[in-house]
């Protein structure tokens, strides 16, 4: 779907933009890695899941109890960002991501809540079959788009 | 009042509190384990008001989901201090915060939340209080 390479060296087909220090390079370069491991499916990740929010705030406005169909929309969600966090473990074990180990702990931890958050988000509102039940789908889907750019951004150091 | 089980406390907008406390109480645990594990030198006073600011959440986090009702009104009133505390500081003496926590610049890091969630928090244990001494119900 998307080609998983870890370093820019992989991805980048300009010669030195990974080589160069200016602040345009280092973005230009930056980029490349972030369509490498965390990219397209991220950028659809969060699109989905602000989708899904304002749907979900919807529903919570016009008093009504989280749905089905809401519920299925979070955990597509869910799988989704599955297979994200799989992409960076993958990215991770051929040696990408960022060289400091705090923010490779960092990154560690931000994968688990992102994978832990929709299962946690429909629990709850499971056990909410109240309009509240419906805001508690939207705030899960709202936090997931945050946590996904935090990955992006922690990915490139 | 004595510190009992309300059952209120977590139902309806309680519950959406509880997970967004939750969330919160995670985020600025792992942060502040972070931040001491590997450069506590480089900022004690932040990192320890970053670990500060996490236990509170965790307290907060409990409190409201055991339906702990003073100890969610002090760790709300803890909370909201500490935000308006540590926001105002962190903007008049920028060089005392090297590095952000959860409270810095008012929480703008956080979208604001951390200085929305204990003003929720209050009026939602103070609307669910007022409730109580009116009508059992």
């Amino acid at each position: 779907m998307f080609p998983v390479s870890s370093t820019p060296h992989e991805a980048g087909n300009q010669p030195g933009t990974y080589s160069g220090t200016g602040p345009g390079q280092e973005l230009r370069a930056r980029r490349i890695t972030l369509s490498a491991v965390i990219g397209p499916l991220a950028v659809a990740i969060s699109v989905l899941s602000l989708a899904l929010a304002a749907w979900a705030f919807v529903e919570f406005f016009r008093h009504r109890a989280p749905t089905r169909p809401l519920f299925q929309g979070l955990a597509v969600v869910g799988v989704l960002v599955l297979v994200q966090v799989v992409a960076l473990v993958v990215g991770l074990a051929r040696g990408g991501g960022p060289d400091d180990s705090g923010l490779v702990v960092t990154l560690i931890g931000y994968m688990l809540t992102a994978l832990l958050l929709p299962p946690a988000g429909a629990v709850l509102a499971r056990m909410e079959p109240t309009r509240w039940g419906s805001l508690l789908i939207g705030s899960a889907a709202v936090i997931v788009p945050v946590l996904i750019l935090r990955l992006g951004q922690i990915w490139n150091g | 009042m004595a510190e009992r089980n309300d059952g209120r406390l977590h139902r309806g907008p309680g519950r959406v509190l509880v997970a967004i406390y939750g969330v919160f109480a995670l985020a600025a645990t792992a942060r502040a384990s972070v931040q001491i594990a590997t450069k506590f030198g480089e900022a004690p006073l932040a990192y320890t008001l970053s670990a500060l600011a996490a236990a509170v959440y965790v307290v907060a986090t409990v409190a409201l989901a055991r339906g702990a009702r003073r100890l969610a009104l002090a760790a709300c009133g803890f909370e909201l201090l500490g935000v308006l505390t540590i926001g105002t500081l962190s903007v008049v003496d920028a060089a005392a915060f090297p590095d952000a926590t959860v409270w810095s610049d008012y929480g703008q890091g956080y979208g604001y939340v951390p200085l929305v969630l204990p003003v929720v928090g209050l009026w939602w244990l103070l609307r669910t209080g007022a409730r109580d001494e009116r009508r059992d119900g």
